[in-house]
């Protein structure tokens, strides 16, 4: 297996950059020449040096401190969402698939859920609740929930109706011990494709929220406040805006290419439609 | 480098000196037609001016209508379909002699027009000062005569001030709910269309009679022409596509210009930028009703710790001056140097000493601010971080504006709340001490010395009782520290260059204005 | 057939209902109110109940939420609060800018991705098929909102070729239109090429192994033929799926790209709505854009019977 995952250029791609931002956030403080939070108007907009690699934002704050920790939130968010849709995800659509009765209902609210495009529908949960890192981490769990319920779903109604459930239950296991050992087990290979999918997809709905106002209250760092800082400024300072969009787009890659890495491993049946 | 720097100054002085007279020599070139694009960022919320304090909507509503009396280029309150007023001893009845006016639609203005206005403002108008009025009378079309239950010294200033501009509109309308009149009034410019977040479009009324007591331009009142065509004003809520459709020559004036964008574009010959200095205080409100703001020490201790240049330099962008006052200098009722002792004070050791001496054990301070106004974010942001190298436990929360305005008004959930305060101190005293007096004081606790003040400003009739009175308010404001004025905001307006006899006030006037 | 429509078609009702009623309960958690909006900062709290009762925002929530309803019946999604008119002309005022937006980006996701998608699969294996697919997952992870700033930055501030924001209408002046659409629609839609992109390789190459395909390969049909004529309708049908998806993607992301260029669309209006307290606009552009994302759903279905005749809905 795991020979099977290092002859994957992705995969082995995807993690490097990956483990790299997340070495990143994780030694912020250590590599952060500034606190990410220390004002200097004196040093208002300044541009790139050998201090302030990155330059300065209209706090006078040090931009480079600024993204290294801002990937660590970030990243936080993300993982979080993917913790909780997985949790949720699993939950719904176990259930909806297993228990038949509940099944129509239970799509039938997802569906309402997933009519709206899932970035609208955080933001208006994440105007609603307030802007804090907890109230994104809500809003993206709901907006990206229903998609992993289908997945799961999806897995549960073809392995439910397999040879050796059936013998499972012939042999006399419960139902939640079906569920659990048998049929999650077995849909545990595309939720892990699609959980690292929801990872990126958290990572640009964070920035995107932060942007419209709806994220984590500034001054915290995160990619997508930085980039609200910066908008009014674009002309004056651009490297306030460009620099957090770069460390957003290698996060994303890396994952993205780990997601494909994993699918094209675990699951070669699976293509990129599953998305 | 220092050389081509010193030439490049130097002709840029000279291209100044070469335009001051070029200006001065074409003074009388004034040019009929043209049109003008002016963006502003918000979309106004109505176009109906007396029922809303948006500044979205006096931008346009002031070329439209025209009010009773006004504001002249100090703030002063001066006629504008008023020609002359007389006042009675006992302050209880107001006489106004109104000009010659025409409609948009025709008809010609009398009193009943300017009394049926009125009294749909006392209605749906913005701002409550119809209160005190017991009765008006209207003995000819030319003379309107309000006659007040209880002597109110600031009622000219409330009938003329912009914020919900008292408007005159025709009778036949003001029958109607908010929102519903046709936008009928007797100002230079006439209504044509208002197609949401999009623009207003006006253009010049030619039917427009001007007020011949004044020599010009003066406030909002005074001799007024109106030179373009067509004005249109454009709702573009991104600074860089405004400052982009500038410099393109796709608008020609902004209503705001960020400082920053100003500052860069200061040697750019196509563009003019007018800087306008005061436009509105800087302030930090906060609760005293709650812990920990509701101990007088840990207030001052953070009047104490704060640093309002970093603050200021920080929220404005640069654009700013460091004043303590609660009116601004050169006006009535400005103070001088009182309590001045208290304001820029920087002084950490005695900020801890007083947070210790008020038994102050972490509670979290928690700083209420939006996302909508730069200033109030970035003062809210600044200041946290200020407060937090005294030692305290601060918590910066921002939501939208509406949330903000409306939490604000509770006595729970909040500690602390920065606002600009702009068109109150331009008003005069009265709403700047009332909006800190009585049961709805924004601090959330009733202060009888500043009630007192309150009571003496809006009842005596003498000047000095009442400038006095102010004093009162400005000093315990400070010694209570309920609220710390910061500082004091500029903004830049800006316009092409091709834009001649452009004068930047609170509020942007296209009147007097062509363009070359 | 017909009764695989009618019952879509009646699910899709369902879900409009679970969406109004989310949206209702949703607003009536926001704190603050539309009073707020229409005053200034410093309106006293008398100015501010005014207006609420001018506004009748006093009534209990059941008596809003069924005199809703009623309007709804009656085709009528009332009045917004602060536009000065109906939800509807206000919706149907903007519904151009964002169809303008939405379906140029698809275009351009659409003809960019589908061809880079046959070069990569016609050319499989080569440098061209490499370095489209890096770029095409390049492309999926750039934030779409940050790309239309850089472009702003580039496009509007440093070369100054297009502008950097507003909308000029089509009829009115379509230099203007096209210039005004140019940096928003190539934003939005260059961050879904790649997805196109990569299901045209995947289906394509799928169709390029086929006996048929290697049959008539074979037979000395030239491959350019053999491309157009033969693979490509077949490998269309993912395509359309996926063009469905998009579709949704897209209107989500004309959202934020409408906020970003400042173009007056219903994205823009919806979260005007949400940051001033509109109710009724909010209520009825969500129902709306839920409306459009339910029935375009709808079409890419029956758009997916009509070319794989291996699909029949019973």
């Amino acid at each position: 297996m795991l020979k099977r995952f290092m002859a994957n250029r992705s995969f082995v791609i995807g993690g490097a950059l990956f483990v790299l931002v997340l070495m990143v956030a994780l030694l912020a403080d250590v590599i952060a020449p500034f606190d990410p939070l220390r004002n200097n108007f004196r040093y208002r907009l300044g541009p790139p040096n050998a201090a302030h690699l990155l330059g300065t934002d209209s706090f006078g704050r040090d931009v480079f401190s600024r993204v290294l920790h801002g990937s660590r939130v970030s990243l936080v968010i993300g993982l979080l969402v993917v913790i909780l849709t997985g949790l949720f995800g699993t939950l719904i659509g176990a259930v909806s698939g297993y228990v038949r009765r509940l099944d129509n209902l239970i799509m039938r609210i997802m569906d309402g859920f997933m009519a709206f495009p899932p970035i609208l529908l955080a933001i208006a949960i994440g105007a609603v609740l307030g802007p804090s890192l907890l109230n994104a981490v809500i809003a993206l769990t709901v907006a990206y929930t229903p998609r992993t319920a289908r997945i799961v779903r999806a897995s549960v109604l073809v392995v439910r109706e397999s040879e050796y459930v059936e013998a499972a239950r012939a042999l006399g296991a419960g139902h939640i011990r079906i569920l659990f050992r048998h049929i999650l087990l077995n849909s545990l290979g595309p939720l892990l494709v699609q959980l690292t999918f929801i990872f990126a997809l958290a990572i640009l709905a964070e920035a995107v929220l932060s942007f419209i106002g709806v994220g984590p209250s500034p001054p915290t760092p995160t990619f997508g406040n930085i980039i609200a800082d910066g908008r009014n400024y674009i002309a004056e300072a651009p490297w306030i805006t460009i620099w957090p969009g770069i460390a957003i787009m290698v996060t994303v890659l890396g994952l993205n290419l780990l997601g494909d890495g994993l699918r094209d491993v675990l699951d070669p049946r699976l293509r990129a439609e599953a998305r | 480098m220092t050389t081509r720097r010193l030439m490049m100054q130097a002709t840029v002085a000279l291209a100044a000196v070469a335009a001051a007279t070029f200006t001065t020599g074409s003074a009388q070139a004034q040019k009929r037609g043209g049109e003008i694009v002016m963006a502003q960022q918000a979309q106004p919320p109505t176009i109906d001016g007396m029922t809303t304090t948006a500044q979205a909507t006096r931008n346009i509503s002031l070329h439209i209508w025209e009010m009773i009396v006004t504001r002249d280029e100090n703030a002063n309150v001066i006629g504008d379909l008023a020609t002359a007023w007389t006042i009675s001893p006992d302050g209880l009845t107001y006489t106004f002699t109104l000009r010659e006016a025409r409609f948009h639609n025709g008809k010609m203005m009398t009193s009943a027009d300017a009394k049926a206005s009125l009294e749909r403002y006392a209605k749906v108008g913005g701002s409550p000062f119809m209160r005190p009025v017991k009765e008006m009378t209207t003995p000819d079309p030319r003379t309107l005569v309000i006659t007040l239950s209880n002597p109110v010294p600031g009622f000219l200033e409330q009938l003329s001030s912009p914020r919900a501009p008292a408007v005159v509109i025709p009778a036949e309308e003001a029958g109607k709910a908010a929102n519903q009149i046709e936008n009928i009034g007797t100002g230079p410019y006439r209504f044509v269309e208002f197609r949401p977040d999009s623009h207003v479009k006006l253009a010049r009324f030619d039917g427009y009679i001007q007020n011949t007591q004044g020599t010009g331009r003066d406030g909002f009142g005074g001799k007024k022409t109106a030179w373009v065509d067509t004005i249109t004003i454009r709702f573009v809520p991104e600074g860089g596509a405004r400052t982009a459709g500038l410099q393109s020559g796709e608008f020609q004036v902004l209503e705001q210009m960020p400082t920053p964008t100003a500052k860069r574009l200061a040697n750019d010959r196509t563009i003019t930028t007018h800087e306008m200095m005061p436009w509105a205080f800087q302030v930090f409100i906060f609760n005293a009703a709650q812990a920990p703001t509701n101990n007088p020490k840990v207030r001052q201790a953070i009047q104490a710790a704060i640093d309002p240049e970093e603050v200021m330099a920080i929220s404005t962008d640069g654009s700013y001056r460091l004043l303590h006052g609660w009116q601004y200098p050169g006006t009535p009722y400005f103070q001088g140097d009182l309590g001045k002792e208290h304001y820029n004070q920087k002084n950490a050791a005695k900020a801890k000493a007083l947070l210790a001496e008020s038994g102050y054990k972490g509670e979290e301070l928690l700083i209420l601010t939006d996302s909508s106004f730069k200033n109030h974010n970035d003062t809210a942001i600044t200041i946290g971080e200020q407060l937090k190298a005294i030692g305290m436990k601060v918590n910066v929360r921002v939501v939208d504006w509406p949330t903000a305005l409306s939490s604000t008004t509770k006595k729970e959930g909040w500690n602390a709340w920065p606002l600009m305060m702009g068109i109150e101190p331009y008003e005069g005293p009265y709403n700047v001490v009332s909006f800190f007096a009585g049961a709805n004081a924004r601090m959330q606790v009733q202060d009888p010395v500043i009630d007192a003040a309150n009571q003496t400003l809006t009842t005596a009739l003498g000047l000095a009782e009442r400038q006095a009175a102010f004093g009162q308010f400005q000093k315990q404001m400070m010694e209570q520290a309920y609220v710390i004025k910061v500082g004091e905001v500029g903004i830049f307006q800006a316009t092409r260059a091709n834009v001649k006899g452009y004068k930047p006030y609170r509020i942007p006037r296209l009147w007097d204005v062509w363009v070359e | 057939m017909l009764r695989y429509l009618v019952n879509r078609i009646a699910s899709a009702c369902l879900v409009l209902l679970v969406v109004s009623l989310f949206t209702f309960v949703l607003i009536w958690l926001v704190p603050g109110d539309v009073a707020s909006q229409l005053a200034d900062p410093g309106a006293s709290v008398e100015e501010l109940q005014r207006i609420r009762a001018r506004l009748n925002l006093d009534q209990p929530w059941h008596v809003q939420l069924l005199s809703w309803y009623g309007n709804l019946l009656r085709g009528d999604l009332g009045q917004s609060f602060l536009l000065n008119r109906s939800v509807t002309e206000a919706i149907i005022e903007r519904i151009p800018v964002t169809l303008s937006l939405t379906l140029l980006a698809l275009v351009i996701a659409v003809v960019l991705g589908v061809s880079a998608g046959i070069i990569a699969a016609v050319r499989h294996g080569s440098w061209a098929d490499q370095s489209i697919m890096a770029l095409a997952l390049v492309g999926l992870s750039i934030p779409d909102f940050w790309l239309g700033l850089v472009g702003i930055y580039v496009f509007a501030v440093a070369l100054g070729w297009l502008p950097s924001g507003g909308f000029v209408p089509l009829l009115q002046d379509p230099v203007g239109w096209a210039r005004s659409m140019a940096l928003p629609a190539f934003t939005l839609g260059i961050t879904q090429v790649g997805l196109i992109a990569r299901i045209t390789r995947s289906s394509m190459l799928d169709v390029l192994g086929q006996d048929y395909v290697r049959t008539a390969r074979a037979k000395g049909v030239p491959a350019f033929k053999v491309v157009a004529k033969h693979a490509f309708a077949n490998a269309l049908i993912p395509v359309i799926t996926v063009t469905g998806v998009i579709i949704g993607v897209l209107l989500g992301g004309a959202v934020v790209i409408e906020q970003v260029f400042s173009l007056p669309g219903v994205g823009r209006l919806i979260i005007g709505a949400v940051l001033r307290r509109d109710y009724p606009v909010i209520q009825g552009g969500l129902l709306l854009l839920a409306f459009i994302y339910v029935f375009v759903n709808i079409i890419v279905d029956l758009l997916y019977a009509y070319v794989d005749p291996r699909v029949r809905y019973g």
